[in-house]
């Protein structure tokens, strides 16, 4: 009777063998789990001592290493929702003290050039809840040109510095457009209003 | 005072702050730490034993250098894995070699895994043998993007990080490489 040849495992059909028997997801399975237990090879002994003989020599001093932090580019991150406090405390900052800023003592500058000279601008209306002044110095916008009321009297005054120039100006009573009721030069501004003409010329040539 | 005073095991980013802080010894349980994932980098990458070991003594010399780069709060890994891979990537581009590693370098069965010749080790370690063999195949982003995230089991972020692509770039290497390795492997064995 012949001898049977003993069977010897392929390594060819080993994996075919198992994963035959297997289902797609446990094959898949299987294969992660052997990459995770996948034998590694050890470094060799000399290397830690050798990277640290060079790090070693390679110390840099404190200084040189501030230098590198402090060039060294960095990525910041934030979230907007953190900034909204502190937007909104810089909006109340900047709302709060504009006024503050802008009018002081009634006095509005709106040019802060040398050679700036001093109007004064009043007018008596009594009875008006609000009288701003509105012309070609401040763009026709009625802030910050708002007049005060001196107290206990009905007369509306704000001073500002101009720059010498012709100006055109008008109030806004209530909202309401009026030339300057005491000025000697109205003129017609083409839409059935009338502006105050204000002239200032430099002490010099006065 | 040094971060790691009194303490027996402590995390990447105590190390490196005892580092930055002068203390330069420090640096050596990071590379104890990780000098087998960067060692085993470099062999897949070149398939020489001194090749991965010049490679992995340098890559923790460039990391060393380049730490103050280093982002506070990020994981250490990722960041000393893609210095190690663009030093390998470079390494061949000088020397035009390719990623193949041959399998007698690894010498399998010779580590404590395989204390003995029984049978079902003897299995296992065929099968680690056909992985490794079907892992050579793979181009080296799917192989690497595998072998993080399975074997140094990385979080796809992490995987992302050390390879320099974006989430879903990793996560499609991964799938990806999965799935041809499992094809590798089938058609292998019919």
């Amino acid at each position: 009777m012949k001898n049977k040849k003993p069977e010897v495992a392929d390594p060819e059909t080993v994996f075919a063998s198992r994963s035959n028997a297997c289902t797609s997801d446990e094959t898949t399975d299987r294969i992660k789990n052997m990459i995770r237990d996948m034998p590694q090879i050890e470094p060799p002994a000399g290397l830690l001592r050798s990277v640290m003989e060079s790090v070693e020599a390679r110390s840099v001093p404190l200084w040189v290493r501030a230098y590198r932090w402090a060039r060294s580019p960095r990525t910041v991150s934030f979230n907007f929702l953190y900034l909204t406090p502190a937007m909104v405390a810089c909006a109340l900052l900047v709302f709060l003290a504009l006024p503050l800023h802008k009018k002081q003592n009634g006095n509005v500058v709106l040019n802060e050039a040398k050679g700036l000279i001093p109007v004064q601008i009043a007018m008596d209306m009594p009875g008006a809840h609000s009288v701003h002044v509105v012309g070609s110095f401040n763009g026709w916008v009625p802030q910050p040109c708002s007049l005060e009321k001196r107290n206990g009297s009905n007369r509306w005054i704000l001073t500002l510095q101009l720059q010498p120039g012709r100006y055109e100006y008008a109030f806004l009573v209530d909202g309401k457009h009026m030339p300057h009721p005491d000025a000697e030069f109205n003129q017609d501004d083409g839409f059935g209003n009338k502006n105050t003409v204000l002239a200032l010329e430099k002490e010099d040539d006065a | 005072m040094n971060p790691l005073h009194g303490n027996a095991d402590p995390d990447d980013a105590q190390v490196i702050s005892a580092i930055s802080k002068g203390d330069v010894n420090a640096y050596s349980i990071l590379v104890l730490r990780y000098q087998k994932p960067v060692f085993n980098l470099m062999l897949r990458m070149t398939g020489s034993y001194e090749d991965a070991t010049d490679l992995t003594q340098e890559t923790f010399i460039r990391a060393y250098d380049q730490l103050y780069r280093f982002q506070k709060g990020k994981k250490f890994f990722p960041w000393l894995y893609t210095i190690g891979l663009n030093h390998a990537r470079n390494f061949l581009r000088h020397k035009k070699l390719t990623h193949y590693v041959p399998l007698e370098d690894c010498e399998m069965g010779s580590g404590p895994e395989y204390p003995g010749r029984q049978e079902e080790e003897i299995c296992a370690k065929l099968d680690y043998e056909q992985l490794h063999a079907a892992l050579d195949q793979l181009p080296f982003d799917y192989r690497e993007a595998i072998v993080l995230r399975y074997h140094e089991e990385l979080s796809m972020e992490n995987v992302a990080e050390a390879l320099s692509l974006k989430l879903s770039a990793a996560k499609m290497r991964v799938h990806r490489g999965l799935a041809r390795l499992r094809y590798i492997l089938e058609k292998k064995t019919k």
